[in-house]
């Protein structure tokens, strides 16, 4: 079957041309797909630069790539214009970091519901649409009148992303692509937040791509992760594979870095400070693997060769030469190494 | 431990910071919003505290007040702060000048971006040292700021950078290199890694906790994050509208939180261990501390409340040896501090 | 160090989260359009650049209105009275050299000059903020053409091409065709600062989100970017109004202008014909002059006021 938006092979370049050296490669040669059928939640992670946003705007059609194709339905997304767009927009949302940034200034806060309601024509006349975005409101856990008639600047940064979620979940995409949505916003909200994107996945059957730096809330809410680093895929698969045994050396290290409440005053114990102190956020590019510079088991050839995707179990794949010895990874599309729930 | 004045250790040095009943109000054009109201907190040489709480709860808050680096409209109205046996909020703002980096300084996810961008790094340490009156030799100051670098983990040539030369991380290490400059007896980091990725994260706190250590200072870490602060405070605060509802040890937050709104901040954390079914963040929201009504502020959001915590506020009494507790759960089985309460 | 530790808390007062100050919800949703006639009123109060140049011009419209009602037309036209008197009880200003009264010049005059700018300013920020939409928002070639356009019209100096559509005029010069003359160049400036804002606004996620939202472009211009810019068009609006101004006197001084008509810069142009300075007529050329440096403040002073209250970042902190 068709996957609903398909990346292949895309690399996205920043910079260049003839003048500017300052040439930033902020996704490489990335092949992944999000299936029509059986929706799912798919984490993206990694630091700031690896890459995992440009991901996802790469997907939303809002960037677009340097090389590659992004594919919406197997037609070039590119291409695809007049009804073909509005069925794209219809099947495709996005979810944004700041929850802020998204509300007009000039407008109420439920201006972008009304816009919503109004643009894709789900209701006949205005008393249903506003019983439309009252039910949308409410199901997310929000009273309508402590959205309805406010201005932005006057509901909290918690109340202004779950009014986001209300504005999916009146559309009903069938894929929403959320980039950090709960990275500002306080520990206590992004339970609350998170709970209601995996309703939608679950009772609307909307795919999600979780685009996240946090291991903890991708391992609790998502079925698959991908982990990027400076624009690759390193390691792939099912997220109780990749987070509980993480294989790739940088998954590790993420994995570890996590602050862990029930392993009281670890760090300090451990003390790895001084080793990776001297490295910091390096940015040398060496010829080989990106991770390199920063790897606990750098071998010789790390430094020249680019390792492949290896498939190291049917769920899995990793690019580390640590696990050479198992097969490369042969379709290019990561997304095959997924579970998927029947 | 003499953390609470309650208990009793003859053999407990002289707190470093001692807080009593700090008030803080915002100005706004509907009346006073009530930000901290009553914070009283003790801390010795050495010992890390963190203040956690929802976004709005006051931490950030009363540690800028402990700084007194609050601007109107906020204003300290009640308390007092003696840090080494002076009163800060009675010093004059040049005596206050002084004391700042001196005897208490902050770190911040902000002073990474406060830096100034068109002077070396080492220019910018030596002159924050020279302001507080301290005067030596260009090679005796350069000197120091290495070997302040160094204590950071960061490389002696980070001394002729420039900021926009270095990243968050490094930033951030130049952030504790200044703020230990002039080994303050309290520093305050406020959400010192809200902008660092992970693994940044990790080292950076690290870094800190191993700064602390050698220089004995106290350190009060503001932050929300419950995993963040089990790695690096000995202490909790746990604080819900402008005061503190839980003061205990943090392996006690952690292993058996006794406050309802502790147990439920814990709870809306996710871990790595079994994957849950639900999350479950706190009900509710925090209330608008603009004319405050009686009783227990987490009342309305509270799954355990009783008819009289809506009339009656508790007060933070010890439950435990090291916890105490701001709830009416805990005021029952103590029949004469309730009483005391209800009096006052 | 302090100076570094004032920063720290500015930028962290700006991200809210001390107590309830930014982040928490104010209980007050209903009567927000008297509010933000109110909020506007209280701010007026913190803008005395505004205050003033709103004042200033106030004055010259009471000018107006008063002259207009001690004078008659007629009076304004040559050889009405006996020529280069000084002020007295029956001219209060004085006549001029062609027996015009001078209240009754000044009179109908300024209104003339400031409706050449008002024309003008009107076509040129309309063109300019058509141009810097739509170019701004989507790029690409039109976007490079306006910008190159702008750019190498900008280098010429704006007189030298105005005295030459001027010359090339072939009929009776009016009032109105004055005003399409320098409207010919008041396209530029709002273009390029309407634009550089236009670029700005167009990477917030709100004009993305609107995309998704199906709208379509020039709906999103409309919709969601212009009503934001609103304050900024006026404030450009207001400096093209000045700019105009500026520029019809030039060419009028020129003796470019509407011969038959009473404007400030014709006022100069026949000063300067007759000599006035140089024999003394000094009630002759200093109503004009005072006149024209009034307007210049006036529109200066809204123009900067609008400015500081479109762009909150060069708002003075209360």
């Amino acid at each position: 079957m068709t996957p609903i938006l398909e990346l292949r092979n895309v690399s996205k370049i920043f910079g260049g041309g003839l003048l500017n050296r300052n040439r930033t490669t902020a996704v490489d040669d990335v092949s992944f797909s999000i299936p029509s059928d059986a929706p799912s939640i798919t984490a993206v992670a990694g630091e700031s630069g690896s890459g995992k946003t440009t991901l996802s705007r790469l997907l939303l059609g809002v960037t677009k790539p340097s090389s590659g194709e992004v594919l919406y339905n197997g037609a070039p997304l590119a291409k695809v214009k007049g009804e073909g767009r509005k069925q794209f927009l219809r099947d495709v949302q996005p979810i944004y970091q700041d929850p802020f940034g998204v509300y007009n200034p000039f407008y109420r806060a439920d201006h972008l519901l009304f816009a919503a309601v109004e643009k894709f024509k789900l209701a006949k006349t205005e008393q249903e649409g506003r019983r439309l975005i009252q039910d949308a409101l409410e199901t997310v856990g929000l009273r309508p009148d402590e959205v309805l008639g406010r201005y932005p600047h006057q509901l909290s940064g918690g109340q202004r992303q779950r009014v986001m979620v209300a504005r999916a979940l009146l559309l009903q995409p069938r894929v929403i692509l959320a980039d950090e949505p709960v990275s500002m916003v306080d520990a206590s909200l992004r339970a609350t937040i998170l709970e209601s994107l995996r309703a939608l996945n679950r009772d609307f059957r909307i795919s999600i791509l979780y685009v996240t730096h946090d291991l903890t809330t991708a391992y609790q809410i998502c079925e698959n992760i991908i982990v990027m680093y400076q624009g690759t895929v390193v390691e792939a698969g099912a997220v109780e594979e990749v987070i509980l045994s993480p294989q790739h050396p940088y998954t590790q290290l993420l994995v570890d870095s996590i602050p862990r409440m029930q392993a009281v005053r670890n760090w300090e114990q451990e003390e790895q400070e001084a080793t990776l102190a001297s490295v910091d956020e390096s940015s040398q590019q060496s010829a080989g693997c990106r991770f390199a510079d920063r790897c606990p088991a750098v071998m010789s050839k790390c430094w020249t060769e680019n390792p492949d995707l290896y498939s190291l179990s049917p769920h899995r794949v990793a690019r580390c030469f640590l696990h050479e010895e198992h097969p490369n990874f042969k379709q290019a599309d990561v997304a095959q190494t997924f579970v998927r729930q029947p | 431990m003499a953390r609470f004045t309650q208990a009793k250790d003859a053999n407990a040095s002289e707190p470093v910071l001692q807080i009593n009943d700090l008030h803080v109000h915002y100005e706004t054009a509907d009346g006073p919003v009530k930000a901290v109201s009553g914070v009283s907190l003790t801390l010795h040489a050495g010992e890390r505290l963190a203040l956690v709480g929802e976004s709005g709860c006051g931490k950030t808050t009363t540690a800028l007040a402990l700084m007194r680096l609050l601007r109107p409209p906020a204003r300290i109205v009640q308390g007092e702060v003696w840090l080494d046996g002076r009163d800060l909020l009675t010093l004059n703002e040049e005596e206050m000048r002084l004391t700042r980096l001196d005897e208490v300084s902050l770190v911040t996810q902000a002073a990474m971006n406060a830096l100034n961008p068109v002077m070396r790094i080492e220019e910018q340490i030596i002159d924050g040292i020279e302001d507080h009156g301290y005067r030596r030799s260009k090679t005796a100051n350069q000197e120091h700021v290495r070997s302040l670098l160094a204590n950071v983990g960061l490389d002696a040539r980070v001394a002729r950078m420039y900021p926009h030369e270095l990243s968050g991380g490094m930033k951030q290490r130049v952030g504790m290199a200044t703020a230990t400059a002039l080994r303050p007896k309290l520093i305050i980091a406020d959400e010192p890694t809200s902008a660092l990725d992970v693994v940044v994260q990790r080292q950076v706190m690290t870094t800190l906790g191993r700064l602390q250590r050698e220089t004995g200072a106290a350190v009060i870490l503001v932050g929300h994050d419950m995993g963040l602060i089990a790695q690096f405070a000995d202490w909790v605060g746990v604080m819900y509208a402008g005061k503190i509802v839980e003061l205990a040890p943090i392996r006690k937050i952690v292993e058996q939180p006794q406050h309802p709104y502790t147990k439920l901040l814990l709870q809306s954390v996710p871990g790595l261990g079994e994957k849950r079914d639900r999350l479950v963040g706190i009900p509710g929201m925090p209330p608008r501390l603009l004319n405050l009504p009686p009783g227990c502020l987490f009342a309305p959001r509270c799954p355990a409340v009783m008819p009289h915590c809506h009339q009656i506020e508790p007060a933070l009494l010890p439950v435990e040896p090291e916890q105490q507790v701001a709830c009416h759960l805990f005021t029952e089985s103590q029949p004469h501090t309730q009483r005391a309460e209800v009096e006052s | 160090m302090t100076n570094t530790v004032d920063t720290i808390v500015s930028g962290d007062r700006a991200s809210g989260d001390p107590a309830s100050g930014g982040r928490q919800p104010l209980p007050d949703p209903a009567p927000v359009p008297s509010r933000r006639m109110r909020n506007f009123l209280l701010y007026l109060r913190r803008n005395p650049t505004l205050i003033g140049g709103i004042g200033l011009l106030l004055v010259i419209a009471l000018f107006v209105v008063v002259g207009a009602s001690v004078t008659d037309p007629t009076d304004a036209q040559p050889l009405a009275y006996r020529p280069s008197q000084p002020p007295s009880a029956e001219h209060w200003l004085g006549t001029d050299r062609l027996g015009k009264d001078i209240l009754a010049v000044m009179v109908e005059g300024t209104p003339q000059t400031i409706r050449i700018g008002l024309i003008a300013g009107a076509i040129g920020v309309a063109i300019g903020t058509f141009l810097a939409f739509f170019s701004g928002y989507y790029g690409g070639a039109l976007d490079t053409i306006v910008r190159s356009v702008v750019d190498i019209l900008r280098t010429i100096p704006a007189l030298i091409v105005l005295v030459i559509i001027a010359i090339s005029v072939p009929f009776q010069m009016s009032v109105e065709m004055m005003a399409l003359i320098v409207a010919a160049l008041a396209w530029l400036g709002p273009t390029r600062v309407l634009r550089s804002q236009v670029l700005v606004m167009r990477q917030q996620s709100y004009v993305e989100l609107a995309r998704f939202t199906g709208m379509s472009g020039p709906e999103i211009i409309v919709k969601e970017m212009m009503p934001n810019l609103m304050p900024f068009i006026v404030a450009v609006f207001v400096s093209a109004v000045s700019g105009e101004v500026l520029a019809s006197i030039g060419l009028e001084a020129l003796g470019l202008g509407p011969f038959e008509a009473n404007t400030l810069g014709m006022t100069i142009y026949w000063n300067i014909w007759y000599a006035s300075l140089i024999n003394g007529w000094w009630w002759w050329w200093t109503p004009p002059i005072i006149v024209i440096v009034m307007l210049f403040v006036g529109l200066f002073l809204v123009s900067q006021g609008l400015d500081e209250w479109a762009n909150p970042r060069l708002r003075k902190s209360v």
